[in-house]
């Protein structure tokens, strides 16, 4: 089948782009390279390209051989203790990618990098919402203006396009990947209801009640396709998430359904202080359920719950672009954690 | 051959029923049969009949002659100073010609009902949303409720079946309907200008700020006939909006920007009573300007507009059901408001 398109997947083990694997996995006409300094823990039929990004002469000679690539999709980041501090070392991994890359890409139809909600200030504190693509940026640094900017001068006068997409916590099912809401309400429901307390709101009390959105990984996943490869998405930006927006106050409500739990009125803790001592715990409710063990620190990312759980202003994207570019697909949010916990009992990560 | 269909439109002279008889005159399949007390102010292959709809005995003697109807779509109201005063006769006003019509249409499929955001007790003060359609309702009496109720009922047993749509804030083309934003604001930005003002808004600061949405009286129409027509629609209610949400003091700057204005700081003024005198201001501006004449009131309905700017909550519902059930129309709210001024100008409605 040499009329296959190629992805090549950078940063294949964070959520999005294992989400964005699990994916392209099911997708015939695509063949499939993953980028990543480890080898992947989760079965795919991705090729393994071990590169460390943060390595330039590392990455000059281990992206030269892959010719055969016709789409990027960059969802490599690495943390660093601020987001400001994490700007210019991530716009750096991601100039070694390209410069590794573009060294021989004769094939080369697409670029696509992943960026969000912090493109807007999001993490800044109260700003313009509902975001729209066009707004203008916030005061840098960022590496989303970084690495933006650096594709936008790429790409002049070359016969390959760019994307780029914007999705606002994305929410998957991830067995050993913390950094996602789905895993943080679960496991903070599992060891509330292990306590005998009621599921109570940990966040500030204002959060409770703004407006929030999240982006399921696989509509994220199936936008991501969608961008890379419709000629009028090229060279475009767009918001996606799952076309609702709501407020924890009445999703609590639902997730305390779910976990057969009461809803107690809000107690504002932080998570990461809260939780540091409930290794044990864990370890003790994976025992007596018979789950498949998951060490507590791949459980659940406790600094992401405090920072999403945070936000005393609106979070949210306006969506209307990517619809009327053509991509229609939604899910319920509700509905969307619904699934997500399920899949994690299905597997037995949680009661 | 087509499915020959015909429509009973209702309140032919609002801005929903206008619009509605507007979009059906574009398609072959239908017939189109308005009603109400004005004669329309637009050109319709449509047939009109003049008709008191609170008057039971003027719909006998009107509308018995009206049994090939298949589809209703009722968009009549009437006026009243409270809420509760308003339940009776706007029952009455569905009821009366129904009781008429329904006994002799015998190939009548579906009652299409107009409802609003008010269905969830928008007006009453901090409602819970984004509102879903599931949400209980409001302390009655509304007389939404009741007609719904009074469908529901009467459909029992019976070959048709009903719905509900609940858009809010409709804007669209009309002439004479002054219970319109667009013209509302329209009207106001064209008298701050020939007072040599800057565009303040006139609203409330926490309005102003607030989440708000709107729908498209196109997009309207075509949910309208989608629900009418779609089986699995039966029987449900669907939130209709744009699919976006806006905070006016995002699109104020536009606004000002498109009537050639500078933006000022808000003003909070109580419109009814400020632009009472505003009367003969206006036919000057039409004189000068050589505006297609419009009586002032039929322009702008003040205590509509000071309702609307006056809401100190987020105005929001959540259109996932309709999406989940077919309708994928979405609207650029700020360009809505654009375009349609930019209608309102070509029309010499407006300078």
């Amino acid at each position: 089948m040499t009329d296959n398109k190629v992805a090549l997947v950078f940063g294949a083990s964070g959520i999005i782009g294992r989400g964005f694997l699990r994916h392209l996995d099911g997708l015939n006409d695509w063949d499939i390279t993953s980028v990543m300094r480890n080898p992947p823990n989760f079965d795919t039929r991705a090729e393994h390209l071990p590169v460390d990004l943060t390595e330039r002469d590392a990455s000059l000679s281990g992206l030269k051989d892959v010719p055969q690539v016709t789409h990027v999709f960059y969802t490599a980041y690495k943390d660093y203790p601020t987001w400001e501090a994490a700007a210019e070392p991530n716009t750096e991994m991601f100039k070694n990618a390209m410069d590794g890359l573009l060294q021989n890409a004769p094939n080369l139809e697409h670029v696509q990098i992943l960026q969000g909600a912090k493109y807007y200030g999001r993490h800044l504190g109260p700003y313009k919402t509902p975001s729209k693509e066009e707004d203008p940026r916030h005061m840098p640094p960022s590496l989303y203006f970084g690495q933006e900017d650096y594709l936008h001068e790429l790409q002049v006068g070359q016969s390959w396009s760019w994307s780029a997409i914007r999705p606002q916590a994305v929410c998957g099912f991830s067995i050993g990947n913390p950094l996602n809401l789905t895993s943080v309400v679960a496991v903070y429901a599992a060891i509330s209801k292990e306590l005998g307390l009621p599921l109570r709101w940990p966040g500030k009390p204002e959060a409770f009640r703004t407006i929030y959105q999240v982006t399921d990984y696989d509509i994220l996943g199936k936008s991501m396709i969608w961008a890379a490869t419709t000629p009028a998405c090229a060279n475009e930006s767009f918001n996606v998430t799952n076309g609702d927006v709501f407020r924890w106050e009445h999703m609590w409500d639902r997730i305390a359904e779910y976990f057969d739990m009461e809803v107690g009125p809000p107690q504002q803790i932080n998570l990461s202080q809260m939780m540091a001592d409930k290794e044990s715990l864990w370890n003790d409710i994976v025992q007596k359920h018979g789950l498949a063990p998951t060490p507590f620190d791949k459980a659940a990312n406790w600094a992401f719950g405090d920072y999403a759980f945070g936000s005393d202003w609106d979070v949210c994207m306006d969506t209307t672009k990517c619809r009327r570019a053509g991509f229609l697909d939604f899910i319920d949010t509700e509905e969307m954690f619904t699934n997500q916990f399920d899949e994690l009992r299905e597997a037995k990560i949680i009661p | 051959m087509p499915d020959h269909k015909v429509a009973l439109v209702i309140g032919a002279t609002g801005i929903i029923g206008g619009n509605m008889i507007r979009h059906l005159d574009t398609k072959d399949d239908w017939q189109v049969i308005g009603l109400s007390r004005r004669q329309p102010y637009y050109d319709s292959g449509a047939k009109f009949i003049s008709v008191d709809l609170s008057d039971s005995v003027d719909c006998q003697a009107k509308l018995g002659e009206l049994g090939h109807i298949t589809h209703i779509f009722f968009a009549g109201y009437t006026d009243r100073p409270t809420w509760a005063e308003q339940d009776a006769p706007n029952l009455k006003l569905l009821a009366n010609p129904m009781d008429v019509v329904e006994p002799i249409a015998t190939g009548l499929r579906h009652v299409c009902l107009l409802q609003g955001t008010k269905a969830y007790g928008s007006q009453l003060g901090p409602f819970k949303s984004p509102a879903k359609e599931i949400d209980p309702r409001h302390m009655p009496p509304n007389f939404y409720y009741s007609q719904q109720d009074y469908l529901a009922e009467k459909s029992m047993k019976k070959n048709w079946s009903w719905s509900c749509m609940r858009p809010h804030a409709v804007c669209g083309y009309a002439v004479g309907i002054p219970m319109n934003l667009v013209s509302c604001i329209a009207v106001y930005a064209t008298i701050s200008k020939e007072l040599g003002l800057p565009l303040r808004f006139p609203g409330s600061p926490v309005t102003y700020g607030g989440m708000f949405m709107a729908t498209e009286a196109g997009l309207l129409s075509r949910a309208m006939e989608w629900a009418a027509t779609t089986p699995t629609c039966a029987d449900q209610a669907f939130n209709v909006i744009n699919g976006d949400y806006v905070r006016i003091e995002n699109m104020w700057p536009k606004f000002a920007e498109f009537f050639g204005l500078d933006i000022g700081p808000l003003q909070s003024i109580n419109l009814p009573l400020m632009m009472a005198d505003k009367g003969p201001l206006w036919d000057e501006i039409v004189k000068k300007y050589d505006l297609v004449p419009n009586a002032y009131e039929d322009m702008a309905h003040w205590p509509f507009a000071q309702y609307i700017f006056n809401n100190e909550w987020d105005m929001m519902s959540d259109a996932t059901k309709c999406r989940e059930f077919g309708f994928l129309e979405f609207v650029d709210t700020e360009q809505m408001f654009l375009d349609q001024f930019a209608e309102l100008r070509e029309n010499r409605i407006i300078p």
